[in-house]
């Protein structure tokens, strides 16, 4: 770690440092229903790009850190790079400098390979790593790019020395220890990250904010520029840092993304009917925008609980994802779209007592308990069946019935069941 | 568990009635009712009485929710009894209670075990469509069991539930799933396969639009290597260009460096002359002149001031008279001042001698006694007179007024005609809102003028769209369902294939035909001379040889056969054989003498062959092309046919789409506009009704059913007009009598204080009568007379006074003129005068010859001194110009004057010769950068035809060069465009997302779809199991209860598997079969009910004990009918309750008739009150 009387020469310096852009990936699962915003849908990525590029010229950042996987590594249209490279321009235009490594979506894909050249802009070498150094900021950049899609060994170790009187940051794509939902790649830890003694780590790779170390050094992940799914709930941006005599004085995460997603849990227990169900929604609804009704929502419910909606729903599939959807009309205080509605809700009826039943109702139930018991003889009738799809697309292979695991074929049974016993209980005898 | 008694404590109509529902062995009750009895609300009592009651229920228009109750006795079938109370209310609703002791309720929750008894596990609605049964119902399982021919997999389904149309189910769940996807192959409509179809779609948009990295760089690296090259031709055109303008330079200054040589030669020749002034000439000659003027001008102005002086001393002027100028001028100007003096003291004597004698005659008419002086003492003051002149006034006004008033006559105070009516104010507010109305929706009105025409105009559009659409009508527009892009695209791309593989196949045809032809055109060329021998020839003659040497050898030399054949054809056969020998040789020698021929004979023939077999190939082909296309035209058609489009080709259905749509939103428009219409002619009428209701409310006029709008407004207007002028009528009558009445109050008043005004100033000019030597009462003709005269009095006293004035006046400025006159006198020596203005006069005389004589001396004077003045400025002028000349000489170098000329001659050649340089330098500046050495140095060793030579070759060059270049950049520029084309829209990033968009849907899709599926397949199962597991020990049971209600004209049921799906077939005692479908509907109910009461046969073999609640199902069977099925109730009853509901009380006595005693209880439904009970909640009951 450098001292901090090295750094006489830092007065004062202002950086942003983000990652995981993913520009022109696009936001997944948003059109099960009828009339999706598309408009505010289209091109997230980009505007959550340009919103960061407008953030540095209006902070008059000095730096701009992009710590890997600026494009999609499926992404094969090299208008993105185009793009970027215009807002690049932007920032280089008025000195900003802006620096960046490939992580593994940008290594495997050849967008970032062609990425034409620019003034004030770096792109950290895959050969080695690279120290660039600013005596006119007191700063200095340190930074490797991942040569492949897989970099299996810890990169760290081959990161120059701090430069003494620099305010040293060290850009790097990786998953630290580990990260639910991240492949392994260029893996570290802490300890190896504070010993290299630069005072900022600006990571990537890990699509969720985290602040790894506070101080000495400060390790961050930034979180990606927007969410894509609704894995990726919360505020997504970057970080804005500020430097003043060799001190980090500020350091404020923004948020950047213009489609914010969310996941929300909605209990039914005790209602009665649709719109009650709506009405609670919405109340929801009020939590989850407060101080942010600037941007579109986009919320995947699950509703849970025993209540009577399960039979509404088993009788009109879909009536329960409709009504949520309906009231998102309703609701003024900020535009919110339903990405899907999950059921996991429990019937009030007495399952066992049903299926004593001698009618019908109790063949049906004992048929659907029978095959659950039967295993692959169940997986076999219920592929029977089902109809066969129409020759797919490759990406598109896996909607193919063949490919349901047990636990959704079990799920489509019970599906079926309570469609079947709604009609059976509810038609007009 | 049975229902013994029904405890309608709070419920619909009644209030604490019971209905009693048999004893033990009475398990068939009978509750009959006439209309508005309570039926209905009994049969939802038993429901909410096991159940609980609604949240919403109908049964509350009486008692109020929380006050709804129904009760109960119970019996289970171990004969354990439970008496039941209900309230409406969440939570514990039922509690135990006991009847016979005046109703106490328990405190405690029934228990979970009576509970199950009561409800058996079901829920309310599966209660109802289990056990209950009303005559619809019945009528409905009749029909499904029609519809479904019987089947008995189905009709055992719903005979177990109660469920009335399975089959119905099933194909709302496979409709339902079909609507999401369906696999057949025309089910494009279906909402995955359009999904689908978006997504393929928009992957083709992405392919088109996404720009390939590779491609990116490829592009770029095309426009480096074109700009590279553009570059480089640029440079060297530069180059070019500088190398040009350099020898172009050397060309241009060459002839001003020789000039320059030149002018250094000169100017060394003329080092030694001086430069001059430029002017030194000019000035030196004008010096000169100069001089010489100066000094004759000097001499002239000398003799000029000596003459003046001589003048000035010649003058002598006046100076006493001069001194008192100013004296004299002002007496001689007051002349007539003092004429006017003398002729004003001899009138002022005049006048006063009159006004003595005026005054005399004033004081005569006042008061003889009292001498003028006194009297004029004596006269009113000035304030007096005012007082008095005022006291006449006032006295004078007050009179006129009283006078004037008591002659004023009351006018217009009598009363006015008499008024016309006022209508009713409501009525009148009425008319003018709907007024109002009218104008607020004028513009809505007017708009319907507007509409019809509009109308029209889109009317005719739509139909005019219609036509060219070839649609028939708006219905035709309405249901054709719009074909996609990309289906359409497909079936043209599949029609151009084929019609394209055609087209190819024809041409083949008919370059085959064109070469047929001309093969045949060979052949026929060949044969023109005489037959070709043939190698077929050559065989058939072989073989003939053959034939015949083998007939030969059997019957000459084998000898076994005879010698006649058909061979030799009567001829020996030695002959034949010869002959045939002959023939063969001859042909093979024709073949080898006219080889030529013979191979291209073979070889056209060969090719006719050929091309004939060809031919035949590709006609099979054209005519399977055509099938293939009939096929596509057929399919084509029926996919139009299904989206109810007319027939036309693939190629253009866009085009017709587009105007579909059109006419789509024309026929829209149509309709909107209609609507628009129909809203504004109901608004009219509205309006109508509204204005002639008001109209005639207002009763001025009336007016008639079928009044136009327009002239209900008109009268409308027209009677608020008058109301309005009624109105202001009446307010104006009322106003002006009020007006009058304060008028006659105000004219009294005024008379009164009129009077007392009179009087008043009557007073006051009295007790002014002293002051104007009067006595009280003179009238104030009096007053104003003793004022004239005292005016009279003082006016002549007054003029008396001013005349003695005037005399004073004149006097005294005449004595002031005269001692003016004196001292003029003695200053100017002369005697004082008599006459003043004669002495004036000689005076002023005098005076102006001594002025004149001062002029002329004066001017005299200035004239000698101008004269010496200008002789000296004369002379330093002379002094001016001859040290201008000494300095020119000095500056020339020369001693005198006249030796300047030669050497400014020099100097001015001096001078051309350095302009000259200059000039030449000049343009050597403006002709190259460079120094004149720099340029010296170039040219050394270059003449110009070396020089032009350069320029030449660099032309030639040059132009080589520009040719180049506009290829160049053209293939730059192209280049640049093509990069630039590549922009960094998301164009690509949108169809990806909307690709994702299009998966999304068909996840969603597929997810209901599966749902579906399963769920018909499920119950598919379910019904074959259930058909299975129960077929037998049902139909069993259904047989016995059809023989029963049928009364035997069926003895049971059987299962028809002559089919892959069984059916349900009644048995005639006769052994025949009769299907569903060919029984009666009665029969068909029957079946029904029979299958119904098998059913719960089998429920009840497992325990649930409910009782069956049938309401007015008997009502459309005969009495004999009737009774069977009430001996079928009856003995279904044998295991549990039965209550039947119905209104007909005939049906009693037919129960009575047709089921044992003591198994039938009949209960009339009558609101029998209870007696009164506790329903507060205390101890529990004794039992």
């Amino acid at each position: 770690m450098a001292g901090d009387g090295h750094r006489g020469r830092v007065e004062a310096l202002k950086f942003i440092h983000a990652a995981d852009l993913h520009i022109d990936s696009p936001l997944r699962g948003l059109d099960r229903y009828e009339g999706a915003p598309v408009d505010q849908l289209r091109g997230a990525s980009r505007r959550a790009f340009i919103a960061l590029v407008d953030l540095a010229l209006d902070e008059h950042v000095d730096l701009v850190v992009l710590a890997g996987d600026i494009f999609d590594r499926d992404l094969g249209d090299f208008r993105a790079a185009l793009f970027f490279r215009q807002q690049v321009i932007r920032l280089t235009q008025t000195g900003i400098k802006v620096f960046v490594v490939k992580g593994n979506h940008d290594a495997e894909g050849q967008i970032t390979r062609k990425l034409p050249e620019l003034n004030g802009l770096h792109v950290f070498s895959a050969k080695a790593a690279e120290t660039i150094d600013l005596p006119e900021l007191g700063v200095a950049v340190h930074g490797r790019s991942f040569p492949d899609r897989a970099v299996p060994e810890d990169l760290t170790p081959s990161y120059k020395n701090p430069i003494p009187s620099r305010f040293n940051i060290g850009v790097l794509h990786t998953s630290l220890t580990g990260r639910v939902g991240h492949d392994p790649y260029a893996p570290t830890d802490i300890a190896t990250l504070s010993a290299k003694g630069y005072d900022y780590f600006a990571l990537g790779h890990v699509h969720a904010r985290e602040v790894v170390r506070e101080a000495n050094p400060r390790i961050v992940f930034p979180g990606n520029l927007q969410g894509r799914h609704v894995g990726e709930t919360g505020s997504k941006g970057c970080e804005l840092i500020e430097i003043d005599g060799a001190r980090i004085v500020s350091a404020e995460h923004v948020s950047l993304d213009v489609v914010r997603w969310h996941q929300l849990k909605l209990s039914a227990d005790g209602l009665t009917s649709v719109n009650a169900l709506a009405q609670r929604f919405q109340q929801e609804c009020d939590n989850l925008v407060v101080g942010i009704e600037d941007r579109l929502h986009a919320v995947r419910v699950l509703v849970v609980g025993e209540s009577e909606l399960h039979q509404h729903e088993a009788a009109e599939p879909g009536t329960l994802a409709a009504a949520l959807q309906a009231a998102t009309q309703d609701f003024a205080k900020a535009p919110v779209w339903v990405e899907s509605v999950r059921l996991a809700l429990r019937s009030p009826i007495d399952r066992t007592a049903l299926q004593q039943r001698e009618d019908a109702v109790g063949e049906v139930l004992r048929i659907v308990d029978e095959m659950r018991g039967q295993g692959s003889g169940m997986r076999e009738w219920l592929l029977q069946s089902l109809d066969k799809l129409p020759p797919l697309p490759s990406d598109l292979n896996d909607m193919d019935p063949g490919r349901l695991s047990d636990v959704d074929l079990d799920a489509l049974l019970a599906d079926a069941e309570a469609t079947v016993l709604s009609k059976l209980t509810g038609a007009e005898a | 568990m049975r229902l013994l008694e029904l405890h309608l404590k709070a419920f619909g109509p009644f209030t604490d009635h019971v209905v009693p529902l048999g004893n033990d062995n009475q398990r068939l009750v009978i509750v009959h009712g006439m209309n508005e009895a309570g039926k209905s609300s009994a049969l939802r009592a038993i429901t909410a009485l096991r159940f609980g009651v609604p949240d919403r229920t109908i049964d509350a228009f009486i008692h109020n929710y929380g006050n709804l109750r129904v009760g109960g006795v119970f019996v289970a079938e171990d004969g354990t009894q439970h008496s039941l109370m209900r309230r409406k209310g969440r939570g514990a609703t039922l509690k135990s209670i006991d009847f016979n002791s005046g109703g106490a309720e328990s405190p405690d929750t029934v228990s979970s075990a009576v509970f199950a008894l009561l409800t058996a596990g079901l829920k309310a609605e599966e209660y109802e469509t289990m056990f209950g049964l009303d005559h619809a119902r019945l009528r409905a399982g009749g029909a499904a069991l029609e519809r479904g021919d019987g089947e008995l997999g189905a009709a055992l389904f719903e005979a177990s539930t109660g469920v009335v149309d399975v089959g119905a189910i099933l194909t709302e769940l496979n409709g339902t799933a079909r609507e999401y996807y369906n696999p057949a192959a025309q089910a494009k409509n279906a909402k995955f396969s359009v999904a689908l179809a978006e997504y393929r779609q928009q992957a083709d948009r992405y392919r088109d639009l996404a720009v390939r990295p590779s491609k990116w760089e490829q592009v770029q690296r095309v426009w480096q290597e074109a700009k590279f090259v553009l570059d480089s031709l640029t440079e060297t055109h530069r180059n070019l260009l500088t190398r040009q303008l350099a020898v172009k330079e050397l060309i241009a200054v060459s002839p001003t460096l020789r000039e320059l040589a030149r002018c250094d030669q000169s100017l060394s020749d003329l080092a030694a002359a001086r430069i001059l002034d430029v002017n030194a000439a000019t000035e030196r000659s004008t010096a000169a002149a100069g001089r010489t003027d100066a000094m004759a001008d000097a001499t002239s102005f000398e003799e000029s001031a000596r003459e003046a002086q001589q003048r000035v001393d010649m003058i002598v002027v006046d100076d006493a008279v001069l001194n008192v100028e100013d004296a004299i001028t002002t007496l001689r100007a007051s002349v007539k001042v003092i004429d006017g003096y003398i002729e004003q003291e001899a009138g002022a004597q005049v006048d006063i001698d009159e006004r003595t004698t005026t005054l005399a005659a004033a004081v005569r008419v006042i008061d003889t006694s009292k001498s003028p002086e006194a009297l004029e003492l004596l006269a009113p003051s000035a304030s007096m007179r005012a007082r008095l002149t005022e006291c006449i006034d006032d006295l004078v006004r007050a009179r006129q007024a009283l006078r004037m008033h008591e002659d004023a006559t009351v006018a217009g105070m009598q009363p006015t005609e008499t008024l016309q009516d006022v209508p009713d104010p409501v009525a009148v507010s009425a008319l003018r809102q709907a007024v109002e109305s009218c104008a607020r929706d004028a513009q809505k009105l007017e708009r319907a003028r507007t509409l019809k025409q509009e109308i029209l105009q889109a009317t005719r559009e739509a139909n005019t769209a219609l036509a060219s659409l070839g649609l028939g009508d708006e219905p035709a527009a309405r249901n054709v369902v719009p074909l996609l892009g990309a289906a359409i695209d497909q079936v043209t791309t599949r029609l151009a294939k084929i019609a394209a593989a055609q087209n190819e196949k024809q041409t083949r045809v008919d370059d085959m035909k064109a070469e047929l032809l001309q093969q045949n055109e060979t052949i026929a060329g060949l044969t023109e001379h005489g037959d070709v021998p043939t190698m077929d020839q050559v065989h058939r003659a072989r073989a003939h040889r053959q034939q015949g040497w083998e007939l030969v050898r059997a019957v000459y030399i084998d000898k076994v056969q005879a010698e006649t054949s058909e061979y030799a054809q009567g001829q020996p056969i030695e002959l034949a054989f010869e002959e045939a020998v002959s023939n063969a040789d001859a042909a093979v020698d024709g073949i080898v003498g006219d080889h030529d021929r013979v191979s291209k004979l073979s070889a056209a023939r060969r090719k006719v062959a050929e091309l004939n077999l060809d031919l035949d190939t590709r006609d099979q082909e054209i005519h399977a092309l055509g099938e293939v296309s009939k096929t596509e035209a057929r399919d084509w058609n029926a996919m139009l046919e299904r989206a109810a489009i007319p027939r036309m080709a693939p190629s253009v259905l866009r085009d017709w789409q587009v105007r579909h749509s059109e006419c789509l939103a024309k026929l829209n428009t149509v309709q909107s506009k209609v609507s628009e219409l129909q809203e504004v002619e109901a608004l009219r009428e509205e309006l109508r009704l509204l204005t002639r209701e008001a109209i005639n409310r207002v009763g001025l006029q009336q007016v008639s059913e079928r009044e136009l709008l327009e002239t209900l407004l008109s009268t409308a207007q027209d009677s608020l007009r008058e109301v309005a002028e009624r109105i202001k009528a009446r307010d104006t009558a009322i106003g002006q009598e009020r007006q009058r009445q304060l008028q006659r109050q105000q004219h009294e008043a005024k008379l009164t204080e009129l009077s007392s005004d009179v009087g008043s100033a009557r007073a006051r000019l009295d007790e002014l009568a002293p002051a104007a030597l009067l006595a009280r009462g003179d009238s104030t003709t009096v007053y104003r007379t003793r004022l004239a005269e005292f005016d009279a009095l003082g006016a002549a006293a007054k003029s008396l006074s001013e005349a003695k004035r005037r005399l004073a006046t004149a006097t005294n400025g005449l004595q002031i003129y005269s001692s003016q006159a004196h001292a003029i006198a003695d200053a100017i020596g002369e005697p004082r005068p008599i006459h003043l203005n004669l002495a004036s006069e000689q005076w002023f005389a005098r005076l102006g010859k001594a002025k004149r004589d001062f002029a002329s001396k004066k001017s005299a004077t200035t004239d000698q001194l101008n004269a010496s003045k200008q002789a000296a400025d004369c002379l330093a002028k002379v002094k001016r110009h001859e040290a201008t000349l000494d300095r020119l000489c000095l500056e020339a170098g020369v001693n005198s004057p006249e030796q300047l000329p030669s050497v400014e001659e020099r100097s001015i050649r001096k001078r051309a010769l350095l302009a000259a340089n200059d000039t030449a330098m000049a343009l050597l500046a403006n002709a190259s950068r460079r120094s004149r050495d720099e340029l010296e140095a170039l040219l050394a060793g270059r003449d110009a035809d070396t020089l032009r030579t350069e320029d030449a070759k660099i032309e030639l060059e040059l132009a080589d060069v520009d040719q180049r270049l506009p290829a160049a950049r053209t293939a730059e520029d192209e280049a640049r465009h093509a990069l630039e084309m590549i922009d960094a829209s998301d164009a690509a990033a949108e169809a990806a997302d909307a690709m994702g968009r299009a998966a999304a849907s068909m996840r969603a899709t597929l997810s209901l779809q599966m749902r579906y599926r399963l769920a018909h397949a499920l119950l598919q199962e379910a019904m074959r199991r259930f058909k299975l597991r129960t077929q037998a020990p049902m139909l069993k049971k259904a047989s016995a209860y059809f023989a029963q209600i049928t009364g035997g004209a069926f003895e049971g049921l059987a299962s028809d598997d002559s089919d892959d799906k069984p059916a349900i077939v009644g048995k005639r005692p006769g052994g025949e079969a009769i299907t569903v479908t060919a029984m009666s509907e009665g029969t068909r109910d029957q079946l029904y009910l029979a299958l119904r009461l098998a059913a719960l046969d089998l429920q009840r073999d497992r325990g649930v004990d409910l009782p069956l609640v049938l309401d007015d199902v008997l009502m459309t069977s005969d009495d004999e009918r009737a009774a069977c099925i009430l001996q079928a109730l009856a003995t279904f009853s044998r295991r549990g309750q039965v209550i039947v509901f119905t209104h007909h009380e005939h049906l009693c006595d037919v129960a009575r008739a047709a089921v044992q005693a003591d198994q039938l209880a009949i209960v009339p439904l009558l609101r029998v009150p209870l007696p009164q009970l506790n329903l507060s909640v205390g101890t529990r009951p004794q039992s």
